[in-house]
């Protein structure tokens, strides 16, 4: 038999060509499909209510008014790393949160400020629960309506700030926060340990 | 006459009003209400969707532009207060995105038509060859054999 020419492999070629082609079209939509199950996945571990604040890596808003006591204050206060926790009497979620604040006040204190905005509150409200649970913060500045807290681009109670000594926020946890968090973060952002 | 001067401001300042309040929900439909996840601040009756409406009233009569209030509420809670993503930017792919798959398709779909033209002259000349082809070796075979 001589060698075998082109002929052969043509002669094969011919009947498949029409089926090649559907399933290449097919092979060329795996890695589509496998993209798009990718960012799917992905979105979906995502929590649509943590959303990084343009805030972050500037300085905080200045914000004045007046505390639960009836003290004038403004923010920020230049210094001592800070956390400004907003939180208000009609906030569930603020309660459990407050066992957490509570203890990280004793336990940081010298080393990080606690101020509260209390959000959307009444004055006598506010100070039975503080008196109830404990009052952590050195002060709790009042917003009545709720401006002070658009000014920071707060969504709701309970949301947390990290302010460094600067003024500059440096992170934000909306909702509660819990021992874990506070103290990964306070290594993070202000290298305090213990 | 002082009475109809009068009720003839009391309208005009109607009127002014409701430009007012119409002006201000034209900016509030555009803004997302943060507590409401789907709802614009101008469909919404929460606290804070009542409070920014009252600043974009106020930011109005300060003289200060449609762009200049979204984008001082895009500053304070970022690109996610926009009820539509913007087309500039970061926002860009999304609105693209769409144009870019219709394109592909009608790129992809003209090209199939183009290739499904010729087939039936292509696998003919294909099919002639192999014929002549395969003519010529039996034809070598056949020689061999005698």
């Amino acid at each position: 038999m001589t060698e075998p020419g082109p002929g052969d492999n043509q002669s094969d070629m011919v009947p498949n060509s029409g089926g090649g082609r559907g399933r290449r079209g097919v092979l060329m939509l795996i890695p589509l499909i496998v993209i798009m199950m990718a960012i799917l996945f992905v979105g979906l571990t995502r929590n649509p209510g943590e959303i990084p604040s343009p805030l972050i890596g500037k300085t905080l808003p200045a914000i004045s008014g007046v505390d639960l006591d009836g003290n004038t204050r403004q923010l920020p206060n230049i210094g001592k790393p800070m956390l400004l926790n907003i939180w208000a009497s009609w906030c569930s979620a603020c309660v459990a949160e407050h066992q957490v604040i509570v203890a990280a006040a004793k336990r940081y204190a010298g080393q990080v400020d606690f101020v509260g905005l209390n959000y959307r509150d009444k004055q006598p409200d506010a100070k039975r629960w503080l008196s109830r649970l404990g009052n952590p913060y050195a002060w709790s500045l009042q917003d009545l309506d709720g401006r002070a807290g658009i000014e920071l681009g707060v969504y709701g109670a309970p949301e947390t700030y990290f302010i460094d000594a600067e003024g500059v926020i440096v992170g934000k946890k909306i909702g509660p926060l819990n021992v874990e968090y506070l103290r990964d973060k306070l290594v993070e952002y202000f290298g305090i340990n213990s | 006459m002082l009475a109809f001067l009068l009720t003839g401001n009391l309208s005009a300042e109607l009127i002014r009003e409701d430009a007012h309040q119409r002006q201000v929900l034209d900016i509030a439909v555009k803004l997302r209400c943060a507590v409401c996840q789907s709802q614009s601040v101008g469909e919404s009756d929460s606290e804070l969707a009542v409070e920014m409406k009252a600043i974009i009233g106020e930011q109005l009569v300060d003289g200060r532009s449609e762009a200049e209030i979204i984008d001082y509420f895009v500053q304070r809670y970022g690109d996610y207060i926009l009820m539509k993503p913007r087309a500039d930017g970061v926002g860009s792919p999304l609105w693209l995105a769409p144009v870019m798959v219709v394109l592909l398709f009608i790129l992809v779909v003209g090209w199939q038509i183009g290739r499904r033209a010729k087939p039936a002259n292509v696998e003919n000349q294909i099919s002639t060859q192999v014929d002549q082809q395969q003519r010529s070796r039996l034809q070598q075979l056949r020689d061999k054999q005698k």
